[in-house]
């Protein structure tokens, strides 16, 4: 019966040039030769998985396909397997054909073997493929369907196979490593945001997980191998839900400590489960892992849902799939012809993840650096504030010394000019010298004085001839008084550079003292005021000329020192020239 | 008319003293109007008030028309009677001065009004030509300057000083807004012949010399000087403040 049914499943799958075979008889054996008929063959379908077959068992176990060819072929066939533990030996017909897998040095990962087979061995009609399968102690026994046919299109399925189920895994593991490493230095730069190195533990634990697939080991290590690796997974898990928190903003919590237990645990259970001792925990702390891989995807989810972006969603969906992945995988169990999904699911949340870890850390990059270079404008700001601030108090000393210097000026003149007259005055009057109306006469030249000071203040832009002309309005009414003629022949006179108020009240006073002195010693009857420019027209020249008796050169009073000074202290020359029929005071101002 | 006090008086202190051509006695220059002037004068110092009243009383010219000390009793006098001179002290308490003369020129547009000050500085004398008055006297003149100052006022001149009229020119210029000063030059607002005279007086030339190089009488100058007081009146005003802001005033 068993017989038939395996042909029947043979003619029924073997029309093209490959054949799948999903079933084979089973005869566990020693045997080192292919067990005759009538061993006691038992039907067992494939893919077989000896820890659901026949769990606990260990040894040489051989499978028979009953073949059925058209012809005999010219081409080379061959055997393909996409999964076998731990090692498998072909005979065809009888014949050795081969070998598949490591001798005595398993991989956890279950590779696809292909087997050639010299067409001189297959006949036409029936062939019998058996195929030897060692199942070492702790490594139970795994075959998948067997695939029979041509061997280059066997080879090409051989390749694909390959490359999903173990390059791929590898790139992946090798991926993981780079990510796990970049993740972490990124963390080491933003100590406050400990998801970028919970993220980057993740993968590397990962890596490492999927790196034990393909280590070698010998038979006493790959215990130890076992158990590193899923302490690996383990901290994958943890390392991805201590991820999931931090992303989503949770901070650490006494409960997290239930995390660490289960890491801690870990190691020791799988050993114990490694090592046959048969609790219940052991034996089931792998599908233990696999429900942990829903928490970070649940907490990533949840989270998605409170902030309502795009980028958490993505994120919440990756995790989701490597969750889904890690849940449904072993339902199917391994030996099917189907890659291996949880690799793959993981790298999609490393990409996913990673982009938008490494987005993040790009933003605040940019965040940074625009809030340096707003610093620097603020900063530069603020200088320029100080600088036209300090500007500011320059310029108001420098306006508060000029009018302190304009006060003194003024002081100082008061004293020279009203003062002076009253102290003369007063002095004139306690002496008893003078007629009431002459003291009515010196208080009014007082009055004129102050006058004068008071004109001076104006600024008299640079002509000379208004200032002159309100001279002689100031000194007309005491000229008149005395019985002096006044002849005033002041002509235009050109502008004059620089001729500030304190210049102006100079002049004033310098012809003042001139015709003062007139007045109260030259016994004149006429005075003479002249402006004219003198040939080099560079100098303005002011001529005070009087008929009366002069003075003697050497009585220089003090007023002609006065007169003197105060020329040289607006770069002026002034002469005076006596004569016994009058005197001369020239003054000459430069014109620039 | 030959050289007679107010021939070479430009200041409003001008003392009787001869010429140089002539040395004929004081006399006013101009025709005495038939009856006598009535002068009113408010003065818070009794001192000066008393001293007013002699050198009015001195004079057969003028008659007193009242004499108070505060700018309250002035206006109550002026609700009476019209003086035709009225003589302010620029001093009175509380800017009382000022204040008086802007009122009185506005109750009796024809009185003469002129302001007692110690200075004829810019602020003091065009403060009070804008607010009405006619002419100033320097509180220390002599009895004889300041009868014949009042005199000249009624003939129709005005005592100006360099100055003022230095100030005049600058105030002038700034000139009115650009739609009444089409068709004006320089100065808006005078007219040539007195934009001249005020230049000349700003050189300190007497009017005797300004009237003998513009060859006018005296007479003529001085009533120039009168003109461009009113009009500096009528400009404050009239457009009172947008006026005296343009003008450089405010």
């Amino acid at each position: 019966m068993a017989w038939a049914f395996a042909i029947f499943a043979t003619v029924a799958n073997g029309a093209g040039p490959v054949a799948r075979h999903e079933a084979a008889d089973f005869l566990l054996s020693d045997s080192p030769l292919p067990p005759p008929a009538t061993s006691g063959w038992q039907p067992a379908p494939l893919p077989d998985d000896w820890e659901v077959s026949r769990p606990g068992v260990h040894g040489f176990g051989w499978y028979r396909v009953r073949l059925s060819l058209a012809e005999s072929p010219e081409h080379p066939y061959a055997v393909l397997v996409s999964a076998l533990r731990t090692t498998g030996s072909v005979y065809v017909n009888g014949t050795y054909v081969g070998r598949s897998g490591p001798l005595d040095s398993p991989e956890r990962a279950l590779r696809p073997q292909l087997v050639a087979i010299p067409p001189s061995l297959l006949r036409e009609g029936a062939n019998d493929l058996y195929l030897r399968l060692h199942a070492m102690p702790r490594w139970p026994g795994v075959l998948s369907a067997i695939r029979f046919g041509d061997e280059s299109e066997l080879r090409r399925e051989y390749e694909r196979q390959l490359l999903w189920r173990v390059t791929g895994p590898q790139m992946v593991g090798v991926f993981s490593l780079a990510l796990g490493l970049g993740m972490l230095a990124l963390g080491r730069q933003r100590r406050s945001e400990p998801e970028y190195g919970w993220f980057g533990t993740a993968a590397l634990a990962f890596a490492a997980f999927v790196g034990s697939f393909f280590v070698r080991t010998a038979p006493g290590v790959d215990v130890v191998v076992s158990v590193l690796a899923e302490t690996g997974l383990a901290l994958s898990i943890v390392a991805l839900i201590l991820f999931a928190l931090r992303y989503a903003g949770w901070r650490r919590h006494r409960s997290e400590a239930i995390l660490w237990a289960y890491l801690a645990a870990t190691p020791f259970l799988v050993y114990l489960g490694e090592v046959g001792d048969g609790t219940w925990i052991a034996d089931n702390w792998r599908s233990a892992s696999q429900l942990a891989t829903s928490v970070p995807a649940l907490l990533l989810v949840a989270g998605a849902f409170r902030r309502k972006t795009a980028r958490d969603a993505m994120v919440a969906a990756s995790a989701s799939a490597v969750a889904f992945t890690s849940l449904v995988e072993p339902l199917f169990r391994l030996p099917s012809d189907l890659p291996p999904w949880s690799p793959y699911a993981w790298l999609v949340m490393e990409l996913v993840v990673g982009g938008v870890l490494v987005a993040s850390f790009v933003r605040s990059l940019n965040a940074s650096e625009r809030l340096n270079i707003e610093l620097a404008a603020s900063v530069a700001r603020k200088r320029a504030e100080l600088a036209l601030n300090h500007q500011r108090v320059h310029e108001m000393e420098r306006r508060q010394a000029a009018v302190l210097e304009e006060r003194n000026r003024i002081m100082r003149d008061m004293h020279d000019g009203i003062g002076a007259q009253l102290v003369s005055t007063l002095s004139l009057v306690q002496h008893g010298g003078l007629s009431t109306g002459e003291v009515a006469d010196a208080l009014r030249d007082c009055l004129d004085d102050l006058r004068l000071t008071i004109d001076s203040l104006e600024p008299a832009g640079d002509d000379l001839a208004p200032v002159l002309g309100n001279l002689r309005h100031r000194l007309e009414g005491r000229l008149r008084r005395s019985g002096l003629a006044l002849e005033w022949n002041v002509a235009d006179v050109p502008p004059i550079a620089g001729l500030s108020p304190q210049n102006v009240l100079h002049v004033l006073r310098i012809l003042q003292e001139a015709i003062t002195n007139v007045l109260k010693h030259a016994n004149a009857r006429t005075i003479r005021v002249e402006s004219a420019v003198d040939e080099s027209a560079r100098r303005v020249l002011i001529r005070v000329e009087d008929d009366g008796v002069g003075f003697r050169p050497g009585h220089a009073g003090r007023g002609l020192a006065n007169m003197r000074r105060r020329a040289q202290l607006i770069g002026a020359t002034i002469e005076i020239v006596p004569s016994p029929r009058g005197t001369l005071v020239r003054l000459a101002l430069p014109i620039d | 008319m030959t050289g007679s006090t107010m021939q070479d008086v430009p200041s409003p202190r001008a003392a009787p003293a001869p010429v140089r051509a002539s040395s004929a006695p004081a006399s006013p220059q101009v025709a005495l109007p038939q009856r006598r002037v009535r002068v009113m004068i408010v003065e818070d110092d009794p001192a000066f008030l008393n001293h007013c009243v002699r050198m009015l009383a001195a004079d057969d010219d003028f008659a007193l028309f009242a004499a108070v000390s505060d700018a309250a009793s002035a206006r109550q006098a002026l609700c009476r009677g019209a003086p035709d001179v009225l003589l302010v002290d620029l001093g009175l308490p509380d800017a009382g001065g000022i204040d008086l003369v802007r009122e009185a020129s506005r109750s009796h547009p024809h009185m003469d009004i002129m302001v007692v000050t110690v200075f004829d500085d810019e602020r003091h004398v065009l403060g009070a030509i804008e607010a009405g008055a006619t002419g100033y006297i320097l509180k220390d003149s002599v009895p004889d300057e300041f009868v014949a100052l009042i005199k000249q006022m009624r003939a129709g001149g005005s005592p100006i000083s360099p100055t003022i009229a230095r100030r005049l020119l600058s105030r002038f210029k700034a000139g009115p807004p650009s739609d009444l000063a089409k068709d004006h030059a320089v100065h808006p607002g005078l007219s040539p012949r007195e934009a001249e005279v005020l230049t000349l007086i700003a050189k300190g030339i007497s009017f005797g010399e300004i009237a003998r190089l513009l060859t006018v009488s005296q007479h003529t100058v001085t009533t120039h000087v009168k003109k461009i007081y009113q009009k500096l009146s009528v400009h404050s005003r009239g457009e009172a403040v947008y006026e005296a802001s343009r003008m450089g005033l405010l």
